[in-house]
Protein backbone atom coordinates (compact mmCIF):
# COMPACT_ATOMS: atom_id res chain seq x y z
CA UNK A 1 0.00 0.00 0.00
CA UNK A 2 2.74 2.74 0.54
CA UNK A 3 4.68 1.46 -2.73
CA UNK A 4 1.49 2.66 -4.45
CA UNK A 5 1.27 5.53 -2.34
CA UNK A 6 5.00 6.05 -3.46
CA UNK A 7 3.91 5.86 -6.82
CA UNK A 8 1.08 8.02 -7.03
CA UNK A 9 3.04 10.91 -6.19
CA UNK A 10 5.65 9.79 -8.57
CA UNK A 11 3.15 9.84 -11.11
CA UNK A 12 1.57 13.40 -10.18
CA UNK A 13 5.25 14.60 -9.98
CA UNK A 14 6.08 13.47 -13.33
CA UNK A 15 2.10 14.81 -14.76
CA UNK A 16 2.92 17.91 -13.35
CA UNK A 17 6.89 18.00 -15.46
CA UNK A 18 5.47 17.24 -18.41
CA UNK A 19 2.75 19.83 -18.41
CA UNK A 20 5.10 22.88 -17.43
CA UNK A 21 7.22 21.20 -20.29
CA UNK A 22 4.10 21.39 -22.43
CA UNK A 23 3.62 24.65 -21.51
CA UNK A 24 7.11 26.00 -22.03
CA UNK A 25 7.49 24.31 -25.63
CA UNK A 26 4.14 25.78 -26.79
CA UNK A 27 5.27 29.16 -25.35
CA UNK A 28 8.06 28.92 -27.76
CA UNK A 29 6.34 27.67 -30.60
CA UNK A 30 3.82 30.24 -30.11
CA UNK A 31 6.72 32.75 -30.15
CA UNK A 32 8.57 31.89 -32.71
CA UNK A 33 5.78 31.90 -35.22
CA UNK A 34 5.66 35.56 -34.76
CA UNK A 35 7.78 36.16 -37.78
CA UNK A 36 7.95 34.43 -41.18
CA UNK A 37 11.86 33.68 -43.32
CA UNK A 38 14.71 31.73 -41.50
CA UNK A 39 15.53 34.42 -39.06
CA UNK A 40 14.51 36.19 -36.32
CA UNK A 41 11.05 34.36 -34.34
CA UNK A 42 11.13 31.89 -37.35
CA UNK A 43 10.67 28.28 -36.73
CA UNK A 44 13.49 27.03 -38.85
CA UNK A 45 15.38 30.01 -36.10
CA UNK A 46 13.89 27.81 -33.31
CA UNK A 47 15.33 24.70 -34.88
CA UNK A 48 18.12 25.96 -35.29
CA UNK A 49 18.64 27.24 -31.72
CA UNK A 50 17.83 23.78 -30.21
CA UNK A 51 19.86 22.15 -32.40
CA UNK A 52 17.85 19.84 -34.07
CA UNK A 53 19.93 18.90 -37.01
CA UNK A 54 22.64 17.78 -34.91
CA UNK A 55 19.77 15.49 -32.61
CA UNK A 56 18.32 14.04 -35.64
CA UNK A 57 22.14 12.96 -36.94
CA UNK A 58 22.86 11.94 -33.42
CA UNK A 59 20.22 9.77 -32.88
CA UNK A 60 20.24 8.59 -36.34
CA UNK A 61 23.74 7.39 -36.15
CA UNK A 62 23.10 5.69 -32.67
CA UNK A 63 19.93 3.28 -34.46
CA UNK A 64 21.76 2.71 -37.34
CA UNK A 65 25.01 1.25 -35.04
CA UNK A 66 22.92 -0.74 -33.05
CA UNK A 67 21.12 -1.61 -36.32
CA UNK A 68 24.58 -3.17 -37.13
CA UNK A 69 26.26 -4.58 -34.20
CA UNK A 70 24.60 -7.73 -35.00
CA UNK A 71 25.11 -9.31 -31.58
CA UNK A 72 22.33 -8.26 -28.31
CA UNK A 73 23.32 -5.19 -27.05
CA UNK A 74 23.09 -5.49 -23.47
CA UNK A 75 22.47 -2.01 -22.74
CA UNK A 76 19.80 -1.17 -24.91
CA UNK A 77 17.54 -4.25 -23.90
CA UNK A 78 18.71 -3.24 -20.39
CA UNK A 79 17.24 0.32 -20.66
CA UNK A 80 14.65 -0.80 -22.51
CA UNK A 81 13.18 -3.75 -20.37
CA UNK A 82 13.86 -0.81 -17.30
CA UNK A 83 11.42 1.51 -19.42
CA UNK A 84 8.71 -1.20 -19.71
CA UNK A 85 9.25 -1.29 -15.93
CA UNK A 86 8.77 1.99 -14.74
CA UNK A 87 6.06 2.52 -17.24
CA UNK A 88 4.08 -0.60 -15.70
CA UNK A 89 4.86 1.17 -12.49
CA UNK A 90 3.59 4.41 -13.63
CA UNK A 91 0.56 2.86 -15.00
CA UNK A 92 -0.02 0.93 -10.97
CA UNK A 93 0.10 4.32 -9.57
CA UNK A 94 -2.48 5.80 -11.63
CA UNK A 95 -5.38 2.71 -11.28
CA UNK A 96 -4.33 0.94 -8.18
CA UNK A 97 -6.55 2.40 -5.66
CA UNK A 98 -4.21 3.81 -2.27
CA UNK A 99 -7.22 2.50 -0.17
CA UNK A 100 -8.49 -0.61 0.28
CA UNK A 101 -12.34 -0.82 0.08
CA UNK A 102 -13.65 -1.66 3.53
CA UNK A 103 -17.27 -4.40 3.49
CA UNK A 104 -19.26 -1.36 5.19
CA UNK A 105 -22.94 -0.69 6.05
CA UNK A 106 -24.73 2.52 7.10
CA UNK A 107 -24.01 5.85 6.11
CA UNK A 108 -25.13 10.12 7.04
CA UNK A 109 -24.90 10.29 10.68
CA UNK A 110 -22.18 7.14 11.25
CA UNK A 111 -20.66 4.23 9.15
CA UNK A 112 -19.76 0.93 10.07
CA UNK A 113 -16.95 -0.77 8.19
CA UNK A 114 -14.23 -3.65 8.24
CA UNK A 115 -11.47 -4.64 6.14
CA UNK A 116 -12.04 -8.31 4.42
CA UNK A 117 -9.68 -10.11 6.57
CA UNK A 118 -11.31 -9.91 10.17
CA UNK A 119 -14.41 -10.73 8.53
CA UNK A 120 -12.86 -13.53 6.78
CA UNK A 121 -11.64 -14.63 9.78
CA UNK A 122 -14.79 -13.92 11.90
CA UNK A 123 -16.66 -16.08 9.23
CA UNK A 124 -14.38 -19.16 9.45
CA UNK A 125 -15.17 -19.21 13.56
CA UNK A 126 -18.51 -19.47 13.25
CA UNK A 127 -18.77 -21.35 9.95
CA UNK A 128 -16.56 -23.98 11.81
CA UNK A 129 -18.93 -24.02 14.66
CA UNK A 130 -21.46 -25.61 11.89
CA UNK A 131 -22.75 -29.10 13.14
CA UNK A 132 -20.82 -31.90 10.74
CA UNK A 133 -18.55 -29.23 9.00
CA UNK A 134 -15.27 -30.85 8.56
CA UNK A 135 -12.97 -27.57 7.17
CA UNK A 136 -13.72 -24.44 5.49
CA UNK A 137 -12.58 -21.65 3.52
CA UNK A 138 -14.26 -17.85 3.11
CA UNK A 139 -13.68 -15.28 1.09
CA UNK A 140 -15.31 -12.26 1.45
CA UNK A 141 -15.76 -9.24 -0.88
CA UNK A 142 -16.80 -5.98 -0.57
CA UNK A 143 -19.89 -4.71 -2.61
CA UNK A 144 -19.49 -0.95 -4.82
CA UNK A 145 -21.32 0.64 -2.32
CA UNK A 146 -22.39 -1.46 0.92
CA UNK A 147 -22.43 -4.64 1.97
CA UNK A 148 -20.61 -7.26 0.21
CA UNK A 149 -20.50 -11.32 -0.32
CA UNK A 150 -19.07 -13.98 1.70
CA UNK A 151 -18.23 -17.16 -0.35
CA UNK A 152 -18.07 -20.14 1.74
CA UNK A 153 -17.02 -23.45 0.34
CA UNK A 154 -17.36 -26.14 3.61
CA UNK A 155 -16.49 -30.30 3.70
CA UNK A 156 -19.15 -32.14 5.31
CA UNK A 157 -18.96 -35.44 7.25
CA UNK A 158 -21.48 -38.40 5.73
CA UNK A 159 -23.75 -37.97 8.47
CA UNK A 160 -24.13 -34.81 7.93
CA UNK A 161 -26.45 -33.66 4.41
CA UNK A 162 -25.30 -31.14 2.20
CA UNK A 163 -28.46 -29.20 2.83
CA UNK A 164 -28.36 -29.81 6.57
CA UNK A 165 -24.52 -28.17 6.60
CA UNK A 166 -25.31 -25.09 4.37
CA UNK A 167 -28.45 -24.03 6.44
CA UNK A 168 -26.24 -24.77 9.69
CA UNK A 169 -23.77 -22.44 8.22
CA UNK A 170 -26.06 -20.21 7.19
CA UNK A 171 -27.91 -19.72 10.63
CA UNK A 172 -24.07 -19.49 12.36
CA UNK A 173 -22.87 -16.46 9.74
CA UNK A 174 -26.36 -14.76 10.54
CA UNK A 175 -24.95 -11.84 13.16
CA UNK A 176 -22.28 -11.49 10.76
CA UNK A 177 -24.14 -10.93 7.85
CA UNK A 178 -26.39 -9.05 8.68
CA UNK A 179 -24.63 -6.58 10.70
CA UNK A 180 -22.42 -6.01 7.85
CA UNK A 181 -24.78 -7.06 4.73
CA UNK A 182 -23.07 -9.56 3.57
CA UNK A 183 -25.04 -11.73 0.85
CA UNK A 184 -23.74 -15.53 1.90
CA UNK A 185 -22.79 -17.86 -0.50
CA UNK A 186 -22.37 -21.42 0.88
CA UNK A 187 -20.69 -24.12 -1.28
CA UNK A 188 -20.64 -27.79 0.36
CA UNK A 189 -19.14 -30.72 -0.87
CA UNK A 190 -18.87 -34.61 0.60
CA UNK A 191 -15.40 -34.24 3.15
CA UNK A 192 -12.18 -36.65 2.25
CA UNK A 193 -12.34 -39.76 4.35
CA UNK A 194 -10.61 -39.38 7.41
CA UNK A 195 -11.40 -36.09 7.90
CA UNK A 196 -12.71 -34.88 11.04
CA UNK A 197 -15.24 -32.14 12.91
CA UNK A 198 -12.78 -29.02 14.44
CA UNK B 1 -11.33 11.41 24.27
CA UNK B 2 -12.82 9.76 21.27
CA UNK B 3 -10.07 7.05 20.87
CA UNK B 4 -9.42 6.26 24.90
CA UNK B 5 -13.32 5.68 25.36
CA UNK B 6 -13.40 3.07 21.96
CA UNK B 7 -10.01 1.38 23.13
CA UNK B 8 -11.41 1.48 26.86
CA UNK B 9 -14.69 -0.31 25.34
CA UNK B 10 -15.21 -4.32 26.10
CA UNK B 11 -14.22 -5.97 22.98
CA UNK B 12 -11.71 -3.27 21.95
CA UNK B 13 -8.27 -4.39 21.61
CA UNK B 14 -6.43 -1.55 19.71
CA UNK B 15 -6.46 1.84 17.59
CA UNK B 16 -5.25 0.45 14.22
CA UNK B 17 -3.03 3.33 12.19
CA UNK B 18 -3.92 0.91 8.96
CA UNK B 19 -1.92 -1.04 6.75
CA UNK B 20 0.07 2.51 5.73
CA UNK B 21 -0.09 3.98 8.99
CA UNK B 22 -2.46 6.20 7.39
CA UNK B 23 -5.20 6.52 10.04
CA UNK B 24 -3.65 8.58 12.45
CA UNK B 25 -3.86 12.04 14.32
CA UNK B 26 -0.83 14.33 15.57
CA UNK B 27 -2.50 15.73 18.64
CA UNK B 28 -0.31 17.91 20.88
CA UNK B 29 2.70 15.95 19.81
CA UNK B 30 0.97 12.53 20.38
CA UNK B 31 0.37 10.38 17.78
CA UNK B 32 -2.75 8.72 17.65
CA UNK B 33 -3.31 5.67 15.98
CA UNK B 34 -6.80 4.81 14.75
CA UNK B 35 -8.71 7.91 14.92
CA UNK B 36 -9.14 10.21 12.22
CA UNK B 37 -11.18 13.56 13.36
CA UNK B 38 -12.31 16.52 10.65
CA UNK B 39 -14.13 19.57 10.62
CA UNK B 40 -17.93 18.64 9.56
CA UNK B 41 -19.16 22.05 9.07
CA UNK B 42 -21.38 23.81 11.63
CA UNK B 43 -19.15 23.94 14.31
CA UNK B 44 -18.97 20.00 14.45
CA UNK B 45 -16.23 17.16 13.68
CA UNK B 46 -16.78 13.97 12.78
CA UNK B 47 -14.91 10.88 14.24
CA UNK B 48 -13.77 8.08 12.12
CA UNK B 49 -12.36 5.43 14.33
CA UNK B 50 -10.37 2.47 12.86
CA UNK B 51 -9.47 -0.84 15.83
CA UNK B 52 -7.85 -4.06 16.31
CA UNK B 53 -11.19 -5.75 17.84
CA UNK B 54 -11.14 -8.59 19.97
CA UNK B 55 -13.38 -12.02 19.20
CA UNK B 56 -16.86 -10.76 19.59
CA UNK B 57 -19.76 -9.99 17.43
CA UNK B 58 -18.78 -7.09 15.35
CA UNK B 59 -22.00 -5.72 14.37
CA UNK B 60 -23.39 -4.99 18.21
CA UNK B 61 -19.60 -3.61 18.73
CA UNK B 62 -19.94 -1.45 16.29
CA UNK B 63 -23.41 0.08 16.82
CA UNK B 64 -22.47 0.42 20.41
CA UNK B 65 -18.53 2.35 19.60
CA UNK B 66 -21.03 5.51 18.60
CA UNK B 67 -22.64 5.57 21.67
CA UNK B 68 -19.56 5.14 23.80
CA UNK B 69 -17.92 7.99 22.40
CA UNK B 70 -20.66 10.18 22.42
CA UNK B 71 -21.30 9.67 25.96
CA UNK B 72 -17.55 10.64 27.18
CA UNK B 73 -17.51 13.49 24.60
CA UNK B 74 -21.26 14.97 26.07
CA UNK B 75 -19.21 14.29 29.54
CA UNK B 76 -16.45 15.96 28.75
CA UNK B 77 -19.06 19.38 28.03
CA UNK B 78 -18.37 18.63 23.98
CA UNK B 79 -21.39 17.26 23.20
CA UNK B 80 -22.46 19.88 20.46
CA UNK B 81 -19.32 19.68 18.68
CA UNK B 82 -19.51 15.82 17.98
CA UNK B 83 -20.84 15.01 14.18
CA UNK B 84 -20.78 11.72 12.62
CA UNK B 85 -18.96 8.60 14.28
CA UNK B 86 -17.87 6.01 11.97
CA UNK B 87 -16.22 2.57 12.66
CA UNK B 88 -14.00 0.66 10.86
CA UNK B 89 -12.16 -2.91 12.03
CA UNK B 90 -9.35 -3.29 10.53
CA UNK B 91 -8.45 -6.30 12.52
CA UNK B 92 -9.53 -8.94 14.98
CA UNK B 93 -7.38 -10.39 17.71
CA UNK B 94 -7.75 -14.09 18.46
CA UNK B 95 -7.11 -15.03 21.96
CA UNK B 96 -4.92 -18.20 20.52
CA UNK B 97 -3.72 -16.73 17.51
CA UNK B 98 -5.68 -17.48 14.02
CA UNK B 99 -4.89 -21.02 12.47
CA UNK B 100 -3.61 -20.68 9.19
Amino acid sequence: MAFVILLRALVRLLGFLLLVILAVAGLALAVFCIQGGDSGLSLPALADALRLQDLRDSVDSSLSELEDSGSLDILALLIGLGLIALALALLMGVFVPTRERLVSVGSGDGRLAARRRPLAQMARALAERSEGVTSVKIKVKPGRRRGGKVKVRADHTRQTGAGAARKSIEHELAPLSESFGLKAKVRTRLADRGSRVQ
Amino acid sequence: MALEAAVGAEGVAAGNAGPAGQYVTDYGGVRLAGVVVAAQGVGRFSVDLFLTAELVPLGELGERLPAVVGDAVATAGLGDRLGSVSVSFLDVEHPLGWPS
